[in-house]
């Protein structure tokens, strides 16, 4: 079944995905800078975690769905509302045809993720649906705008749906106000006297000029800074870079592909989704931690939505089962 | 796991560093920077042909090969472990891609190279023989940058080029600019600081097509200058889209 998404209210929302892995072909990563929430919106709405799904940054968006639609609103906090009732985050969610899904009211962070099940047939480049500042591709969600979606699963509205078909466990990560980003050491840490200290010993303040290349944080830094030019190399998303002026740079999936400055440190997989809904002026944390403790803290989490997608993969086949829901 | 840095002047070897939990810095160090471009363009280059269990993507720079991984299936031992394993392949003479050649149209001076004049003086070439000087041999392209644009080389070039003290806000897309002993075509509208001697009516790029590009490092562009006239002639063309007869793997 194909159903129509008409975008009516809302902006600072785009078509995204999980990014592109073209970067030896010159192309930048870009995607969700919330990787886990997309995913997981996705897992909840019974989709593959890379599909296309609507990422609203701070105003919130409201779209209508032509048909009955299995959605899923993830990432920060937001006030989700289906004609006007709400309904949960972080939980697979059945919206009758017709219905208007409102996402708004984002507060403790940046980004909010809207998931519906289906093929979306929106544009790609490269492979991808996400937006590329360098190419112009992609565009801001506008009201008019229409997202086709097919082979949606129908049916939805089986008697069951009214019972709490889905028992899943949680998967919302802790939001604090202080958050905290696990780190470890970059290449050139022992260059600059002090600075290893430095990255702890106090919190750090999240620069209004952030953005989607990258998080600055204003706080306490050595002043010197290593001598001798570096050759441009590659650099990762969540290095940490020391540029001259007095703040960190931790690079985001928009960066360029290659830099110069020192890079001191470098955050650990789980933390950048936690930098991607950083707001201006909040305060921040990091926190030294080994490749190993980082690794198994990602592979943790992945854990937990794996168990999630098989859950729903159950729930899912069941109802086929039954007849009642067909693609 | 570094490797110490041999010695100047002793062979090129690739030294690598952990950066955090999902990549690894392989940086070509010792011998010549030639040596340190083909160190790293062969492990580029390799790694094109190869699967390696866990690994994402790639940069590819001048001396280095930035390897991402993902850290759920994999850790950086295993990738340096595979990565080392495949050099060690490369060893026992497995041939490196012959390069493709290119021809790029490009018209020089006026409006569309503002910098052609100064450049000229600043090398003590007329302007005439400073796009002589640049049409008459091949850029080899070093690596490509971001936004698929080619940052290439002319072995021997006989000056360098400062680059402009306040960049410019916007570049362009065709322009073709100089700084240091480099060259580069601006794939797409983006700020920068080279140099601009000209511009060309082709696209670097093909939107609808995975890969993006026909070039890669290693290839050869010769810039071939053409009349204003002739722009309306290659607009809309794809580099590459019809190879320079003779060219081609």
């Amino acid at each position: 079944m194909t159903l129509e998404l008409s975008v009516v209210g809302g902006r600072l929302a785009c078509v995204q995905d999980l990014g592109r892995t073209r970067t030896r072909l010159g192309l930048s990563t870009n995607g969700a800078l919330d990787q886990y929430a997309a995913a997981a919106a996705n897992v909840l709405a019974g989709n593959p975690r890379a599909n296309p799904l609507v990422e609203a940054l701070l105003v919130g968006v409201e779209v209508e769905a032509s048909r009955e639609a299995l959605i899923a609103v993830t990432g920060a906090p937001a006030t989700l509302t289906v004609d006007g009732t709400p309904r949960p985050q972080w939980q697979p969610v059945v919206v009758p045809a017709g219905a208007r899904i409102r996402v708004a009211g984002i507060t403790g962070g940046t980004r909010t993720y809207l998931a519906v099940n289906g093929d979306w047939d929106v544009p790609r480049l490269a492979g991808s649906v996400a937006p590329d500042a360098g190419f112009g591709f992609g565009a801001d969600l506008r009201p008019g705008h229409t997202i086709v979606v097919r082979n949606a699963l129908r049916n939805l509205t089986n008697p069951w749906l009214g019972t709490p078909l889905f028992r899943l466990p949680p998967l919302a990560p802790p939001r604090p106000a202080e958050p905290v980003l696990d780190i470890m050491p970059g290449p050139d840490l022992d260059r600059v006297d002090g600075v290893r200290e430095a990255l702890t010993a106090a919190p750090f303040t999240v620069d209004p000029k952030s953005n989607y290349i990258g998080v600055r944080m204003r706080g306490e830094l050595p002043g010197e800074r290593p001598a001798g030019e570096i050759l441009s190399h590659g650099v990762a998303v969540g290095a940490i870079e020391l540029p001259p002026s007095d703040e960190l740079i931790l690079l985001q999936r928009g960066r360029s592909l290659t830099a110069g400055y020192p890079v001191v440190a470098v955050a650990s997989r789980v933390s950048l989704d936690v930098a991607g809904q950083l707001l201006p002026g909040q305060s921040v944390r990091l926190r030294w931690r080994t490749v190993e403790q980082c690794t198994a803290d990602h592979r943790r989490q992945l854990a937990a939505l794996g168990a999630v997608e098989t859950a729903m993969g159950s729930a899912l086949a069941a109802l086929r089962h039954t007849g009642a829901m067909v693609r | 796991m570094v490797l110490a840095e041999p010695a100047p002047g002793g062979p090129t070897v690739l030294a690598d560093e952990p950066w955090g939990d999902s990549a690894v810095l392989f940086t070509a160090t010792g011998g010549d920077p030639d040596g340190r471009w083909r160190a790293a363009l062969a492990l580029h280059q390799r790694m094109g042909a190869a699967e390696i269990v866990g690994v994402v993507d790639w940069i590819h720079a001048y001396e280095s090969v930035l390897v991402t991984f993902d850290c759920a299936v994999t850790e950086g031992r295993t990738v340096v472990a595979a990565v080392r394993a495949l050099l060690a392949e490369d060893a026992v003479g497995r041939p490196a891609p012959a390069p493709q050649s290119f021809e790029l149209p490009v018209v020089f001076g006026g409006e569309l190279g503002p910098d052609l004049p100064g450049l000229a003086a600043e090398t003590g070439m007329s302007v005439e023989a400073l796009v002589a000087y640049v049409t008459s041999g091949d850029l080899v392209i070093g690596c490509v940058g971001g936004n698929v644009s080619p940052l290439m080389a002319r072995p021997g070039q006989p000056f360098s080029v400062r680059r402009m003290t306040s960049p410019r806000t916007l570049v362009p897309a065709g322009s073709v600019a100089l700084a240091g002993d480099k060259t580069c075509v601006y794939p797409v509208n983006a700020p920068g600081g080279w140099r601009i001697i000209g511009r060309t009516p082709v696209t670097l790029y093909d939107p609808d097509r995975d890969p993006m590009i026909r070039y890669a490092a290693g290839d050869h562009i010769r810039l071939r200058g053409v009349e204003a006239s002739e722009w309306d002639a290659h607009a809309g063309t794809v580099l590459g889209a019809e190879p320079r007869a003779g060219a081609g793997r």
